[in-house]
């Protein structure tokens, strides 16, 4: 019974979903962008920042694991 | 997505009485399955002992006492219905309902009871001496599957009568798709996390989790007060062109002023005056004061109007979080280009200042049709569309002095519109 996905796992997915969603809000953006779009676009950027600052998280305790283990 | 429920009285009996039938079916094969027991196995080695026979017929008798129960219930619901077609009392509907869901209840009841009746003859009974054979095996089994699929399939009409009559309430349900759609992701992705922990699969784990984030996404970005842009226009052009006509009507010579809020009482005020004579000189302060609240003016001749981009002025307020008549020239340059893109009036504002002249330059905006429709109007040349009003009106309040649009140039698909606005020494 135990949760299947590991760290590194959860990682890179974070990274996939970050991708797709700066590719989205990119092109929806007022510039020059498909704006016709229904959505809440500041939304959609609040997310897009949330999901990079996660994967940047992970990164990050990535690079520290490497330090401590040197 | 709209769906009209209208009540079906005949729909709902019918299906009723398709369940009375379904559930008579299963009490004859009941006694079908009864006679197997008491009579056939008999003949295949079976010892006649208490311990099986009490806890045999209790469930048997349970058995065919809801059997009866269910049918007596459906046969009252469809009077009820009936009923209710003829007097629409929703005191007849609830009981309706209340007796379908007792029936439900008492199907699922039936089939755990056949279930546990079923592991009695084909478990229990071997302890006491019953030999297998293909030859009571058969028909027993026959008539236990056929009793149990008329058990399930009783439900179909039942659930179908229920929400007939339970919908019937609303002459209209609205479905808000989206909303659907994304509560399904999130159900679904949260029932394949919570198996891929049970089955620890990578696969459903990583469908689960996108799922859930993406149906969560979704609900979290999906808009909640768009309207169509043509249903904009058309709301107020209308309002614009009787402007026009009166305008037109009166036959004022001079130009629209927009007038700071200190020519009022009340500060929140965006007026435009209107002189009857060209190039007369604005009227008094106390003028105005005394007589803000009016249409006519007398000394000069002239007229207090509401600009058409007074409301659009106090949103952009709202959204900036400031007062204009409290910022520079400078901050309202600076800062009503971001305000437009934010909420979306057009895609681009340029503003310039030289001086006492203020130039703006304004691409796709969203008013941009009703350029065409009123162009070359004299309210559109004075007074300017609600987005060129808009800026006047903020322009006027951040300087404190009176405001005019001189001059407005457009390309011919309208798709960027130039306006230059003087203000005056007063």
């Amino acid at each position: 019974m135990n949760f299947p996905l590991s760290f590194w796992d959860i990682s890179l997915w974070l990274s996939f979903t970050a991708i797709i969603l700066l590719i989205t809000a990119e092109l929806t953006s007022q510039h020059g962008g498909k704006t016709r779009l229904l959505i809440h676009r500041k939304r959609l950027l609040q997310a897009t920042f949330a999901m990079t600052l996660l994967f940047l998280i992970t990164v990050a305790i990535y690079v520290y694991d490497i330090i401590v283990s040197l | 997505m709209k769906i009209k429920v209208p009540f079906k009285p005949r729909i709902i009996v019918a299906m009723l009485l398709v369940a009375i039938i379904l559930n008579a079916v299963s009490a004859v094969l009941l006694m079908l399955v009864d006679h197997v027991v008491h009579i056939d196995l008999y003949n295949y080695g079976l010892e006649f002992r208490n311990e099986w026979a009490e806890q045999y017929w209790t469930y048997s008798r349970l058995l065919m006492s809801f059997f009866l129960v269910a049918i007596v219930a459906m046969g009252i619901s469809v009077a009820s219905t009936s009923i209710y077609a003829q007097s629409r009392k929703s005191g007849t509907r609830q009981a309706t309902l209340l007796l379908l869901m007792l029936v439900t209840a008492i199907n699922i009841v039936s089939m755990l009871f056949f279930i546990r009746i079923d592991s009695i003859v084909n478990m229990d009974l071997y302890n006491y001496g019953l030999q297998f054979s293909y030859d009571w095996a058969v028909p027993y089994w026959t008539y236990a599957r056929l009793m149990l699929g008329s058990i399930g399939l009783a439900f179909a009409p039942i659930l179908i009568s229920l929400t007939l009559i339970f919908s019937s309430a609303y002459v209209f349900v609205r479905i808000d798709s989206i909303k659907l759609v994304c509560i399904t992701m999130l159900s679904v992705g949260a029932i394949l996390l919570a198996l891929s922990t049970n089955f620890s699969s990578m696969i459903f784990a990583f469908v689960g989790l996108s799922l859930v984030f993406w149906g969560g996404l979704l609900l979290y970005i999906r808009p909640q007060d768009y309207v169509k842009k043509s249903l904009l226009n058309e709301t107020v052009s209308p309002l614009l062109a009787n402007l026009d006509k009166i305008l037109t009507e009166v036959a004022y010579k001079g130009s629209a002023v927009y007038l700071p809020p200190k020519y009022f009482k009340d500060t929140k005020t965006s007026k435009i005056y209107m002189s009857r004579e060209e190039n007369a000189r604005l009227p008094a302060l106390e003028e105005i004061r005394r007589r803000e609240n009016q249409f006519l003016i007398e000394n000069p001749e002239g007229i207090l109007l509401t600009p058409p981009g007074a409301e659009l002025t106090k949103m952009l307020e709202e959204k900036l979080g400031k007062n204009f008549s409290d910022v520079t020239l400078e901050y309202l340059q600076q800062k009503l280009p971001e305000v437009f893109e934010k909420i979306e009036i057009a895609e681009y504002l340029q503003i310039k200042i030289e001086n006492n002249r203020v130039s703006t330059k304004i691409t796709n905006s969203v008013f941009k049709e009703l350029c065409k429709a009123t162009n070359p109007s004299k309210m559109y040349i004075t007074i300017g569309c609600p987005v060129c009003s808009a800026i006047a009106c903020a322009l006027a309040e951040c300087s404190g002095r009176p405001v005019v649009i001189e001059e407005t140039r457009w390309t011919e698909d309208t798709r960027i519109i130039e306006t230059s606005y003087r203000i005056l020494e007063e």
